[in-house]
């Protein structure tokens, strides 16, 4: 049962993962190009000083992907779940109700995890091409606390498409905005390294708010 | 089955309301023996999906209580749910999947799952087994609806509104199908639909519901036997009979008909007592549709 | 799970409002207070503030003092209107004894500033490092960071090619060692840029809180130990780097003393009291005259006049930071606020503060309609007294959840 769950959000979301999957990988690219270029035309010691002296780890153009590619996946593997209301086919399946919704959140995080560990990958793979460790390990430690927004927007945003009153979803709306607003606040270089295990947990903990919404809609509340 | 057995769905003092406002029905009571097939009857609005939500634990009721199987609809076991069959307003089904990807994943969570029902009937489709859902006419999408339900093999099948937007061949088709599957399996069915026709040839018993109350709860057979239409003909000029016996009274021209569940004699006395003058009073024989109506009223 | 769920929402509104309600009321609601600009005047022994346009003279109070015209503020004030005095033809040859013109004037002056945002933050692991002598006359650009390891050696790196260069890295680790370096580096301090009249190189602070000062010259090592009077230790290290080549930075110990490193490792306190750099924003305007040093933080402004030469203090002003009107208001209605950064640092943290007992009272008020709303809406009595217990704690940040998300 729980593979067939898995297999039925697969089939929701493969069409948006590899489109996120390929969006996030050409921003990858076009970061490393950028780089690139820098290295070619003015040295790779202008990327070194540039990164310890401007704080500049060449990655704030992806600032905001990690969270855009997080909501277009909650959209898709969400929307067909409220359209229609055939939330109600998946609720009525002969499994537990509570893991049957922890189940479907965790495949979008798979997915996530997937498309985030690959575009950070290829990002350090290259960074660690003319950098030293300390350098690369900064980018990567400065990226994080986006991909843990990503991760967090994406929980919000299911409980908003799970929410089935449309008041509900400008309240759940605004709370997620609050709650991503801390991953973005500060823009220095490794600014989040001892906020960020308390993120992470707060970020899971958001996946809480689909669970209202689904208690919301057993319910039957409307607007 | 026996009488002592339990009954399939017990709903008990059911009330519920449109948020604080309209009632929708009070106090609502009725059971569901096992291998009974009971429709619900309603106007749009009256609470028809309403009930099938409460019943399958998609609303909290206002007050009273509901039970499936024995357990509280609201806090069902998985078991139980496997136990019955939900056909959602207008066939919804996840519509993302083909034929064969939808037919192995409910096989994966029902153990009586019957892999040829469902096949035998999207055999008559003649659709690929890689055509999705979403790209099939909604007669197709209710015939895989209905195919899964068959292969279910559930004790209880619920069907919200299941002829919504099906030609007549396609509703004929579904009744069909699911007649001689619910008689030869001894199956209960609890249903709801707008086109009262396709409900007569495949219900027991009926609920009618009007805005705020029961009109009815009975067996089919016994309102066909005593729910009357009664026609006469009545100067332009004379009353309308005003009795609660008597509902809907209507007239065309000098032509009048009356509905109730009171015999000949005792709607010529109520005339006879209002000092309507009547002649060429007689009974007109009605389908379930015609009793709905009458009972409903047409507007 | 449907409990806890519940709970959860209701704490990331409570939180969420505590982070949006101030900041919104602060955005509405600008206090519109601001701090004057003020100088002192090597002549007249006067703090002179000017704020849009206008000048005065600040009494040792506080309080606004004499006004001052354009022309006389510029003639009060010579070490920074001595422009518009050569213009008019007002710089005398010389004032208080010493020789001033423009030249001298512009050579001399110099601003150096510490803010607690640029200390607090996460240093890179590898440090750039310039070469204090070039072939050439201009600075070039490093051409090697170097790390510190955990076994006391330093590591130089060339950024050509991300390798170890092992001799300069032999070379610095032994005169490390020699010199007595304890690893790991506590503190250190360099100004890594080309564009500067010298380079002092790095202040660096060691285990033990001895300071040292460390260049690259030709490719060889040099490093210093900077005596530090008795048994001061040091705490923090600022290099500057000003065109009269004086000084090459000051230090910090552990008890907030300040003192000025000159460039022959001359070490002389400077007397403006206690400065923490993690703290406090520190702007000294120096000139031939005087120091004029401000160090602000969340409680006060301090102007402090210290003497160029020996350091000592001359004259100081202090003002208090005050809570505005609006700021005062807004105590009365949040018992405390939500921030994940600050001005002081650039880190990104759970900041619960402005903690406001003021604000019990409304608190109390809105337990008393929470505990009247909760039993018109029949919940259970657990939930009212929970509810109205938390909403006596946190107030209106868990009032309006209570009251719309019901």
């Amino acid at each position: 049962m729980t593979r067939a769950i898995f297999i039925k959000e697969w089939l929701k979301t493969r069409r948006c993962f590899i489109i996120c999957l390929a969006l996030a990988l050409c921003f990858a690219a076009y970061l490393i190009l950028s780089m690139n270029r820098v290295a070619v035309n003015k040295g790779v010691d202008h990327i070194w000083l540039i990164m310890l002296m401007k704080d500049n780890m060449f990655v704030e153009a992806m600032k905001y992907l990690p969270v855009v590619i997080a909501v277009a996946l909650a959209i898709a593997q969400m929307a067909p779940e409220m359209s229609q209301k055939r939330l109600k086919l998946t609720l009525h399946l002969p499994y537990p109700q509570t893991r049957l919704v922890a189940l479907m959140l965790l495949t979008g995080v798979v997915e996530l995890l997937v498309i985030y560990c690959m575009q950070l990958s290829a990002i350090a793979i290259y960074d660690s091409t003319f950098l030293p460790h300390e350098l690369t390990s900064r980018v990567v430690l400065t990226t994080l606390p986006w991909y843990v927004a990503g991760l967090t927007a994406y929980f919000v945003v299911s409980a908003i498409c799970l929410e089935c009153s449309t008041k509900r979803r400008v309240v759940l709306g605004l709370l997620g905005v609050c709650a991503l607003y801390p991953f973005f606040v500060q823009p220095a270089p490794e600014a989040y390294n001892c906020f960020l295990p308390w993120l992470v947990i707060f970020g899971f903990a958001t996946s809480l708010l689909s669970f209202c919404s689904i208690y919301r809609f057993k319910e039957g509340v409307q607007d | 089955m026996t009488t002592n057995d339990p009954p399939v769905i017990s709903v008990k003092n059911l009330t519920q309301r449109y948020g604080k406002g309209r009632v929708i029905y009070e106090n609502l009571s009725f059971d569901v023996p096992q291998g009974r097939i009971l429709g619900l009857l309603g106007k749009n609005g009256t609470g028809k999906t309403t009930t099938i939500n409460i019943l399958m634990g998609y609303l909290r009721p206002q007050s009273g209580t509901c039970r499936i199987f024995g357990e509280d609809i609201t806090r069902m076991s998985p078991a139980a749910r496997a136990r019955i069959a939900l056909l959602l307003e207008g066939h919804v089904q996840y519509s993302f999947m083909t034929i064969s990807q939808i037919e192995k994943f409910y096989s994966r969570f029902y153990q009586k799952w019957n892999r040829d029902a469902y096949y035998g009937l999207m055999k008559k489709l003649r659709v690929s087994d890689r055509q999705r859902i979403s790209t099939m006419s909604c007669g197709q999408r209710s015939q895989v609806a209905l195919g899964l339900i068959l292969a279910q093999n559930a004790d209880l099948l619920v069907l919200d509104d299941f002829s919504l937007g099906l030609d007549p061949g396609y509703r004929r088709l579904f009744v069909d199908y699911l007649r001689e599957f619910a008689r030869a399996e001894d199956k209960t069915v609890f249903m709801t639909s707008h086109i009262i026709q396709d409900m007569e040839r495949l219900i027991d018993d009926c609920i009618i519901l009007d805005y705020g109350k029961i009109l009815a709860q009975m067996p089919v057979e016994k309102l066909m036997r005593t729910f009357t239409k009664y026609v006469y003909l009545s100067p332009e000029d004379a009353p309308l009979p005003a009795d609660e016996a008597i509902v809907n009274p209507a007239r065309v021209r000098k032509s009048c008909e009356v509905y109730s569940f009171l015999d000949a004699d005792k709607v010529r006395d109520i005339l006879s007592a209002q000092k309507i003058p009547f002649e060429d009073f007689h009974t007109e024989k009605m389908s379930l549709e015609d009793v709905f109506i009458g009972m409903t009223g047409k507007y | 799970m449907k409990k806890i769920s519940t709970i959860f929402l209701y704490l990331l509104a409570t939180a969420a409002l505590a982070w949006a309600l101030p900041w919104m009321y602060n955005l509405l609601l600008p206090d519109g207070s601001r701090v004057p600009y003020i100088s002192y005047s090597p002549l007249s022994g006067e703090f002179i503030a000017t704020d849009q346009g206008e000048s005065w003279v600040v009494n040792p109070d506080g309080s606004k003092g004499r006004g001052v015209a354009v022309a006389e503020r510029d003639s009060l004030l010579p070490q920074q209107y001595f422009v518009q005095l050569s213009n008019t033809g007002r710089l005398p040859d010389s004032i208080l004894g010493r020789e001033v013109s423009p030249k001298i004037l512009k050579n001399t002056n110099f601003v150096f500033r510490s803010s607690p945002r640029d200390v607090n933050k996460r240093f890179a692991d590898v440090y750039m490092i310039m070469e204090s002598r070039p072939a050439r006359v201009d600075f070039e650009d490093p051409k090697e960071v170097f790390r510190t390891t955990s076994d006391g050696r330093l590591e130089f790196i060339r950024i050509a090619d991300c390798t170890v260069n092992d001799d300069r890295s032999a070379r610095f680790s032994k005169v490390f060692a020699d010199r007595g370096f304890a690893f790991p580096m506590r503190d250190f301090s360099a100004n890594v840029t080309t564009r500067k009249p010298f380079d002092a190189g790095y202040l660096m602070i060691d285990d033990n809180g001895k300071l040292y000062n460390m260049l690259q010259q030709a490719g060889m090592p040099f490093l210093k130990a900077i005596q530090l009077p008795g048994s001061v230790k040091a705490d923090k290290a600022l290099v500057m780097e000003n065109p009269d080549g004086r000084h090459i930075g000051f230090v910090v110990d552990t008890e907030g003393t300040t003192y000025v490193v000159g460039s022959e490792y001359d070490v002389k306190r400077l007397d403006i009291g206690k400065f923490d750099p993690r703290r406090d924003n520190l702007l000294i305007m120096g000139s031939i005259f005087n120091w004029i040093v401000r160090i602000a933080n969340d409680d006060q402004i301090a102007w402090k006049v210290v003497d160029p030469d020996n350091y000592s203090l001359v004259a100081e002003f202090v003002m208090p930071q005050t809570q505005s009107k609006i700021e005062q208001i807004g105590a009365y209605i949040f018992p405390f606020t939500i921030a994940y950064d600050s001005l002081n640092d650039s880190f990104a943290r759970l900041r619960v503060e402005n903690f406001s007992l003021s604000a019990l009272w409304l608190n109390l008020v809105l337990a008393l309609v929470t505990v009247v709303v909760m039993r018109r809406r029949r919940k259970q009595p657990i939930a009212v007294v929970a509810a109205a217990a938390g909403v006596l704690v946190v107030g209106v940040f868990l009032f309006i959840p209570l009251l719309t998300l019901n």
